[in-house]
């Protein structure tokens, strides 16, 4: 019995030094003590959301958050914010106007690139959200593949709101998470 | 005990470098407006009616033409009836579809105010006097949505009333209930 919990405790720091080895070790052990010391890690991707040129005014409240308001919109009127147009489709109103999307990567190769998904974060079934003609899930959908680090992006936004929706405001939330590609 | 202690270390240790390699970073924007109830007026022609230039728009005309009491001729579904030798009458009907979006209202009232009150000429619509304007007339107060009604406009002419032009603008209010 007591073999065979020495044999147990054995595996332990052989496991450790394969992990903290990396894959860079294998099938290099003799250069190992030659490898120049690891850059530190990169920090993680940092979204930005701005206002696109052609765009509705969108307010930055720091920590990659941003709000963008609509303002005031009916069927029969549209919408008169600049920035925005709307059409109206059978039995709703679609509100579009454009933002931007910029995403860095401090610490990261000139060269990385990031995929960028999106996710509505609630379900209100008063109106419809679509980013570039994808409309918005709570599960997450790709915005954008291979986006350069340090690059922007404008998206359009559309907000379709049914006329069976009551008058009153209406508010939604979209999440967006960059990943820097490996 | 022990065997626990090393499954664990060793999952853990898998663990942790899975999140390390996944550089992710997240943002958010949250999307507001303030939607509005709205009602659309629009005048359409109809089927028994003189056409509406202008038809399914909220400025509409009913151009009635060159008419005389005795004789000549009226555009197509405009009625002209004399009465007498003292006056003459021309009536049409026409067509007010009101819709609604964002609201919750069932029926809407529909007003009609003359632009310019006629102190020789009578306008009736439906089967009220409007000619006096200066207050808006009540003549369809619990209007249904969605779906065209038709109104008869009808114009008085007295035998003695100058010739020429007569021309006014009746405008039209839909307030829902």
């Amino acid at each position: 019995m007591k073999s065979m919990n020495a044999k147990r405790t054995a595996l332990f720091p052989i496991c450790m030094s394969v992990l903290l080895a990396g894959p860079a070790a294998f099938g290099q052990a003799a250069s190992v003590a030659r490898t120049p010391p690891a850059p530190a890690a990169p920090a993680a991707p940092v979204i930005t959301i701005l206002a696109a040129a052609t765009g509705a005014l969108v307010r930055n409240h720091g920590a990659s958050n941003a709000s963008l308001d609509l303002g005031r919109v009916s069927y029969f009127q549209g919408t008169s914010a600049p920035g925005e147009s709307s059409r109206k489709s059978s039995g709703s109103l679609v509100i579009s106007t454009r933002f931007a999307l910029k995403v860095d990567c401090p610490g990261s190769l000139p060269s990385s690139r990031v995929d960028v998904t999106m996710a509505r974060v609630e379900a209100a079934a008063s109106h419809a959200i679509a980013i570039d003609g994808t409309a918005l899930e709570s599960a997450a959908q790709t915005l954008v593949q291979a986006m350069p680090c340090g690059s922007s992006g404008e998206h359009r936004l559309d907000v379709e709101v049914p006329v069976s929706t009551p008058a009153g405001p209406i508010g939604s939330t979209v999440a967006f998470v960059a990943a820097i590609r490996r | 005990m022990k065997n626990h202690l090393i499954l664990a270390s060793v999952l853990s240790a898998f663990a942790l470098t899975g999140v390390a390699n996944a550089q992710t970073g997240s943002g958010t924007i949250g999307i507001t407006a303030t939607v509005q109830g709205s009602i659309l007026l629009t005048f359409v022609t109809d089927a028994s009616g003189l056409a509406v230039t202008g038809t399914t728009t909220s400025a509409a005309s009913l151009p009635l033409g060159s008419v005389q009491m005795f004789g000549g001729s009226v555009p197509a579904n405009v009625t002209k009836t004399i009465n007498g030798l003292l006056s003459f009458d021309l009536s049409t009907p026409f067509d007010v579809r009101v819709d609604l979006a964002n609201s919750a209202s069932a029926t809407y009232i529909l007003t009609a105010l003359l632009a310019t009150a006629d102190p020789v000429n009578v306008w009736t619509l439906a089967t009220s006097n409007i000619s006096a304007s200066g207050t808006p007339t009540n003549i369809n107060a619990t209007g249904a949505y969605a779906s065209p009604t038709s109104y008869t406009l009808k114009l008085h002419v007295p035998a003695t009333a100058a010739a020429g032009l007569i021309t006014n603008t009746i405008g039209f209010t839909a307030i829902a209930n």
